[in-house]
């Protein structure tokens, strides 16, 4: 494929800051990935769909079990934190589901990115422009199509998010934070900002380490505002355990995610999803560390920390022998086991399948690709079309 | 075929190089309704102070004093108030906003108006009203709706007719003000994560 002529440049006029990380590609057009229409709606559409369903049946079985909470290394001062929100139906904006999926036969989920899913604008608006560029400039056909409708529905949700906030005469104005240091992240959140204020929501930004708390315990934001609707895209298993923990639901704060969002981007949520779903064809064996004398039928499994950001701390287990696959700072919580299930490799690449929803509705797809088998965060990103 | 993507990007909002105001500015808006033909207007003197009244309309300067706390008064309650010293400059220019007794922040005064029709007899003069005025960040005179007031030269102005009347107040009531005691009680665990390793695996706190 064809890249488009000064591509660079146009990043730079829409303020797409990390397309190129530590000398490497982040986003990758030298080549695509092609899908069926058929492909898409049946593979990737309808299961996302439906496993985000029964995800939410389990968030409904976890918030009502001790034993659960503990298993998911919920922090027990937050628990009525985490249920209350749940209890509440407090509304949530996004969510990515990773699949193994070689285009034939089922997608196989990996995890659910459920709190802080990111590649969002690379998903949304970027790789949306490279097929309006690419077909006007004749390189791809008329009627070629891409499922990613992403910014559509997050600007609808932004809408029906703030109906909500005014019925509950809630603050109408949100504030949107992330960690200092991290293009990625600051690109994410702006992405956000400018879908929210498209839906005509007014938006402040704080970062995460500047949030402030006054004599009451309620969340300020640098210019002594209180912040009482907050998109933080910073994990809620930190949130839960750091200094103002204990402030979290002593204020009626919206968060967004909500809190029971940390049920589902949990690794526990796999055996779970397993032991409620039994051989549901999207979903691969899971395993709590307790249960596995269950999993002598796999060959092989992938231990995964239950808290882990960006495929870090993975190691594969065949019988006696453990390999790492990837390191980094996670697993003092605990582990789970999935059956290894390869992704599928194209050439030289290993590809991963990020099917993103707002709210309940699939709402496109993101394609990774990596040389090494686990897709990490300087895994590449490639855009997609569908013939 | 149902199409799979988005319809339609506004391509212009999503450009990141052209600096965008950070406040929209509130008063700007209002005050832009149309402008008015002269047979609609309504001649008034603008007083700067209670001497100038004194001087320059025909009230007397005891009346003079009247008119000026009945302006204060209302613009108590008419002057439009922010939680934001920001958002209130930004509408009314770098320091031209003060905090009331209520934490809200409220453009300065800078005078108020006198009706130059005087028909009336008795204590009329006590019970008639006196807008407050105030200049935006244009340095245009304004009233508390952002109602422009024109001058005709010699001292003499003119605001739509019906302009010189008690209004309600543009509340600005979200964000609400706090005072912060402490920062800083988020965020410790990625700054603890990201010194592992270093470099590559601090890229994002997301996934």
């Amino acid at each position: 494929m064809r890249e488009r002529n000064h591509w660079q440049q146009k990043a730079v006029e829409y303020g797409f800051h990390f397309h190129t990380l530590y000398g490497e590609r982040y986003w990758d057009e030298s080549a695509c990935y092609q899908f069926s229409l058929k492909q898409i709606e049946e593979d990737l559409e309808d299961p996302t769909a439906e496993i985000h369903q029964m995800c939410l049946q389990v968030v409904d079985q976890v918030v009502a079990s001790d034993e659960l909470m503990q298993r998911f290394a919920i922090p027990e001062t937050q628990w009525d934190f985490v249920r209350n929100s749940w209890l509440q139906r407090e509304p949530s904006l996004y969510a990515r589901l990773d699949f193994a999926y070689s285009g034939k036969g089922p997608a196989k989920l990996y995890e659910n990115n459920a709190d802080t899913p990111t590649s969002l604008y690379e998903t949304g608006f970027w790789q949306w422009l490279w097929l309006e560029d690419q077909v006007n400039a004749g390189q791809l056909p008329r009627q070629a199509d891409q499922f990613n409708s992403l910014q559509e529905k997050l600007i609808l949700r932004f809408a029906e998010l703030a109906a909500i906030q005014a019925e509950q005469n809630a603050s109408p104005v949100l504030h949107l934070a992330c960690c200092k240091d991290t293009d990625e992240d600051r690109g994410t959140v702006q992405y956000l900002e400018d879908c929210a204020n498209a839906a005509g929501v007014e938006t402040r930004f704080v970062y995460v380490e500047d949030i402030g708390r006054d004599a009451s315990g309620q969340l300020t934001d640098l210019d002594d505002n209180v912040i009482e609707w907050l998109f933080k895209l910073y994990p809620w298993e930190f949130m839960m355990q750091e200094a103002y923990a204990d402030l979290l639901g002593r204020h009626p704060v919206r968060f967004v995610e909500p809190a029971w969002k940390s049920i589902l981007s949990n690794k526990a949520l796999l055996p779970l999803l397993w032991r409620q779903f039994p051989d549901h064809p999207n979903l691969l064996p899971a395993f709590f560390e307790d249960e596995l004398h269950l999993a002598n039928a796999c060959p092989a499994l992938v231990k995964k920390p239950i808290f882990s950001r960006e495929g870090a701390n993975i190691s594969l287990i065949r019988g006696d022998e453990e390999t790492c696959f990837s390191s980094g700072p996670y697993g003092e919580e605990g582990f789970i086991y999935q059956q290894a299930h390869m992704l599928p490799r194209f050439e030289d690449n290993y590809t991963l399948i990020g099917s993103w929803l707002v709210n309940d509705q699939p709402a496109g797809i993101s394609v990774r690709e990596d040389s090494g088998p686990v897709t990490q965060d300087m895994s590449r990103f490639l855009p997609h079309f569908i013939v | 075929m149902t199409r799979k993507r988005t319809c339609n990007i506004d391509l212009a909002r999503m450009r990141k190089m052209v600096g965008k105001p950070a406040v929209k500015p509130l008063l700007a808006a209002i005050a832009g309704v149309g402008l008015v033909g002269c047979s609609s207007d309504e001649d008034v003197r603008i007083a700067y102070s209670i001497e100038d009244c004194a001087d320059n309309t025909g009230l007397t300067e005891e009346q003079c004093e009247i008119a000026y706390r009945r302006a204060i008064q209302e613009a108590q309650s008419s002057a439009p108030k922010f939680t934001d010293e920001r958002d209130c400059e930004a509408n009314f220019g770098f320091n031209n906003c003060a905090r009331d007794d209520n934490g809200w922040f409220m453009p300065a005064l800078v005078g108020f108006v006198v009706a130059e029709v005087i028909d009336e007899v008795g204590d009329a003069i006590e019970r008639r009203h006196y807008s407050p005025v105030y200049r935006n960040r244009d340095r245009d005179l304004v009233l508390s709706d952002g109602g422009s007031i024109r001058y005709g030269g010699s001292g003499k102005y003119s605001v739509r007719k019906g302009a010189n009347a008690p209004k309600t107040s543009v509340k600005k009531p979200y964000p609400k003000g706090t005072k912060t005691l402490s920062r800083g009680g988020f965020g410790s665990t990625a700054s603890a994560k990201s010194s592992w390793g270093g470099g590559k695996s601090s890229r994002s706190w997301g996934g």
